[in-house]
């Protein structure tokens, strides 16, 4: 179909140029690499890990870096090597589906609110500027103190405390896209809301949103490890990073890599988030400052 | 001028202006030669892409960031624009050039009072509190500002559009500069606005004696306003000299097509827009079947009732038949865009009723309104640029209303081919297309539906001439061929006389005159419509009677009572103010809602063919 084959054309021509747009800035491919590289690292953990994550040892405890065990091992003779591999996993897989539906489900209020406006644009954005006004750590200690522990609780908890924030960003974005000649021809089409912001809106507000995305990805991803740290988040003996400098920051000057070797992770995946998320905005045109500041 | 043989203010010799599009260097301006001798208003012409603002840009030492000059120099004053050190080039721009920017405002700051604004300029007054306000004043009253003290203290934003030119005016002449850039400075504004403001600019060029350039792409206002004319047409200086001279005899053909393309009020039909055309001679349907009538329409944007004023649109009727195109004219704020979004179902009404072809009822709004009476009603937008969604390829877009009314027989690329556009261009996007082909496809999106009315707002108004001429044609084809109703809306009376059947005339959302258009551009009409006309600046006419501009502003709202003109109209009586006009019939077709006696209806008017019209 003729349709079919003139928006396929359209997505083949702005792809390719923000590729090379990305290509173009070493700070975006250092970005992009560093994600890159962990999600590899993570897929590939079961091939990798030299031992069972969490697998006790109890005649190789607190062991230094050898042949054996790369990167030493824990308090309980766990490999810290393989628990690092596997700790990116469960960080990776928890923090991009909970931005993932933050940002979806932040959106689609998002587009309702802009559309919508008058009362039910003021009673969604007063309901969210008092979600947002609660500091996100209280918050997520709240929804994991009534709902328990757990990945599921833990996405629940993120995706309460970030949408507001997404909707906040998006809908300032659409009600730009809104006054547009294209969006009154949709309505006097008689188009319904959701045919008028998948049609005409969200692709125009497309690149806000996956600027938007990697953003909060590197946000989520340092709160997560922080709730594992303050031991609201993972439950031992589960492979996370925050929960392993929690476990082991006591015996740094004993086995320092146990305790390096989550934080190096950690922190290389948030730099290479931002880095990424910077290359996107000035790829895409987004005005990150702009963002930032509401 | 008897000054010509003084050395000139300005000199642009050989000049070319380029930037690197992909290793391959494009040229914006090519070679360009100039002069302007001190008191002199050169105008610049040439359609949009032709490098007149870029050559504007040099003369104040500012290219765009990629584009540099590739030849040539620039001298202003004795200066040597390019070679000027960033600190010099400042003290160049303080003391000898200004600019006057298209739109004042955006070129203000919105957040600073106008007193302030003004006072950043005057760098002589440094310091001087007092001194720099006495001067703001000063400049203020210079431009004729109504109550300029009280303005100083003002913002931007609480000043109509001709009032915040004239403050951009101001700023530019604080500092006394030699030359005055002005771009564009009357776009935009309405005719009324645009005379006071060129009359404004006269009279300062008369006793300040500062040597304009003016970059315009309206031929009329050039000719009233300039003394030389230069045409460049992509880059090239196709002719240069003395504006009549120019005008009269072109000698190049670009300029000849430039000229033959521009409407004109005296000379009825759709001019040429390529160089073998003919004027196209409108004829009005033979039969009148109604496709839409509106009756006592009503629209009223205030919550509640404000004292002393009225509804925002009050008792409308109007009738657009088959194949029929009525214009709805007006200055910005007369209502005109308010009644087409009631017709099309986007602004709830008050009271009256609309109705299509006869019998459906189009006074809901678009939600309640069927499938079919959707269809039937489509629109087609002034801003190009905005009518079409940018990540969606042309195709897709005329595709839509064509799957979503399950029109038969009907394809994109037989659409685009309707308005004359190559069956390919379905897969591109719009920014890949020119501002009159995307002006196109907008219209090949509205055909493409096969609507019985089409709503058009200002389609040609952001348009170059020659353009404006081939858009104006399909509109013409289109309401033949197809037997479309047009509600043509727009504010400039030439287009009016070129495609127009009838034409109704709107003051403050109020009809003053409505009539054929032979009958409402003769020498009867109402007061305001006779504004309009003696407002309109023809190309060639007598700029001499231009009226001042003392009845420029039209006010913010409707009067309760009365007759909405009675605050500007120069017959005004004390009737005016207390009773609604009673309609004259001054023949079947043709009306006027005036209190005057008709014989004070006939005032002579210059520029009009002098045909009189039996009562």
């Amino acid at each position: 179909m003729t349709v079919a084959e003139a928006s396929v054309q359209t997505r083949s021509r702005a792809f390719p140029r923000l590729v090379r747009s990305i290509a173009r800035s070493p700070t975006a491919c250092v970005g992009f690499g560093l994600i890159f590289l962990h999600v590899l690292l993570a897929l590939a953990a079961p091939l990798l890990s030299p031992y069972d994550p969490i697998a006790n040892d109890a005649m190789a405890t607190l062991s230094n870096p050898t042949g054996a065990h790369p990167l030493g091992t824990d308090a309980l003779g766990r490999d810290i090597l393989s628990r690092t591999l596997y700790g990116g996993q469960y960080a990776l897989v928890v923090s991009l589906v909970a931005t993932t539906l933050a940002v979806l489900l932040g959106s689609i209020i998002a587009g309702i609110a802009a559309f919508k406006g008058g009362i039910v644009d003021d009673v969604i954005t007063r309901v969210l500027d008092s979600v947002l006004a609660v500091p996100a750590i209280l918050a997520l200690l709240v929804v994991i103190t009534i709902f328990g522990s757990g990945p599921q609780i833990i996405i629940l908890a993120v995706v309460i405390v970030f949408t507001g924030g997404v909707t906040r960003i998006v809908r300032a974005a659409v009600m730009d896209v809104l006054p547009n000649d294209y969006i009154t021809a949709a309505r006097a089409r008689g188009e319904g809301m959701f045919s008028i912001l998948v049609r005409e809106v969200f692709p125009n507000v497309l690149d806000i949103i996956l600027v938007e995305f990697a953003m909060r990805a590197s946000w989520v991803m340092l709160l997560i490890s922080s709730l594992s740290f303050l031991g609201f988040g993972a439950n031992p003996p589960t492979p996370d990073w925050g929960l392993m400098v929690a476990e082991n920051r006591n015996l740094l000057s004993i086995a320092p890599w146990a305790t390096l070797a989550p934080i190096v992770a950690l922190a290389t995946l948030i730099v290479g988030l931002n880095l990424a998320a910077d290359g996107l905005s000035k790829s895409l045109g987004v005005d990150r400052m702009k963002d930032v500041l509401g | 001028m008897n000054n010509a043989e003084t050395a000139p203010v300005v000199h642009i010799d050989d000049l070319s202006v380029s930037y690197l599009a992909g290793g391959r260097q494009v040229d914006v301006l090519k070679n360009v030669t100039l002069r302007v001798q001190s008191g002199h208003i050169l105008g610049v012409v040439g359609e949009s892409g032709s490098g007149k603002s870029t050559l504007a840009g040099t003369l104040l030492g500012s290219l765009r960031s990629t584009s540099f000059i590739s030849n040539g120099s620039v001298t202003v004053a004795g200066h040597d624009v390019f070679a000027l050190d960033p600190k010099a080039l400042r003290q160049f721009r303080i003391e000898h050039v200004a600019l006057v920017p298209q739109n004042a405002g955006n070129a203000l700051t919105p957040t600073m009072k106008i007193g302030e604004q003004i006072s950043e300029v005057l760098h002589s007054r440094k310091g001087d509190k007092k001194a720099q306000r006495a001067r703001a004043l000063e400049l203020l009253e210079l431009v004729r500002l109504p109550n300029p003290a009280a303005a100083l203290d003002r913002y931007p934003h609480q000043f109509s559009g001709g009032q915040q030119q004239r403050i951009g005016i101001a700023v530019a002449l604080a500092s006394d500069p030699t030359v005055l850039v002005l771009d564009e400075p009357t776009t935009g504004l309405d005719v009324v606005t645009q005379t006071a403001v060129l009359g404004l600019l006269g009279d300062l060029q008369q006793t300040l004696k500062v040597s304009m350039i003016m970059v315009s792409h309206d031929l009329g206002v050039i000719d009233r306003m300039c003394t030389h004319v230069a045409v460049l047409h992509d880059g090239e200086l196709v002719e240069f000299g003395p504006t009549r001279e120019v005008l009269a005899s072109p000698v190049h053909e670009y300029t000849r097509g430039l000229i033959s393309s521009v409407p004109r009020i005296d000379r009825p039909g759709i001019p040429p827009a390529a160089e073998h055309d003919t004027l196209v001679q409108r004829m009005p349907p033979a039969q009148s079947v109604p496709v839409l009538t509106v009756t006592d329409l009503t629209i009223d944007y205030r919550r509640k009732p404000t004292p002393g004023s009225g509804p925002t649109v009050q008792g409308v009727n109007l009738t657009v038949n088959a194949g029929e195109v009525v214009a709805l004219v007006g200055e910005s704020g007369s209502g005109k865009s308010t009644i087409a979004n009631a017709i099309a179902g986007l602004q709830k009404i008050e009271r009256g009723s609309i109705t299509l072809n006869g019998g459906d009822d189009l006074s809901s709004t678009v939600a309640k309104r069927s499938k079919p009476l959707r269809q039937a009603v489509q629109l087609i937008f002034q801003n190009a640029d905005t009518s079409l969604n940018p990540r969606k390829s042309v195709g897709a877009a005329i595709q839509r209303p064509i799957s979503l009314f399950g029109i038969e027989g009907a394809t994109a690329q037989r659409a685009l081919t309707e308005v004359h556009l190559p069956e390919s261009y379905s897969e591109r996007l719009p920014g890949q297309l020119s501002g009159g082909q995307r002006q196109r496809v907008g219209i090949a999106r509205a055909i493409a539906a096969a609507p019985s009315l089409v709503l058009a707002d200002e389609i040609v108004s952001a348009l170059d001439v020659s353009v404006q001429s081939s858009i104006l044609r399909l509109v013409d084809d289109m309401s033949r061929d197809k037997d479309i109703g047009f509600l043509f809306i727009t504010h400039d009376l030439a287009v009016v006389r070129a495609i127009a059947d009838r034409v109704v005339v709107l003051y403050l959302g109020r009809i003053v005159e409505e009539g054929s258009v032979a009958e409402v551009f003769s020498e009867h009409s109402h007061p305001y419509t006779r504004l309009l006309l003696e407002c309109v600046i023809e190309l060639g006419g007598d700029h001499s009677t231009a009226p001042d501009g003392a009845a420029d502003e039209i006010p913010s709202a409707p009067p309760e009572a009365g007759c909405a003109f009675a605050s500007r109209c120069p017959i005004v009586r004390d009737v005016c103010r207390t009773e609604t006009p009673p309609t004259i019939q001054v023949s079947p077709s043709h009306s006027i809602e005036c209190h005057a006696h008709p014989s004070e209806l006939g005032g002579a008017s210059a520029i009009l063919h002098d045909q009189r019209i039996q009562l």
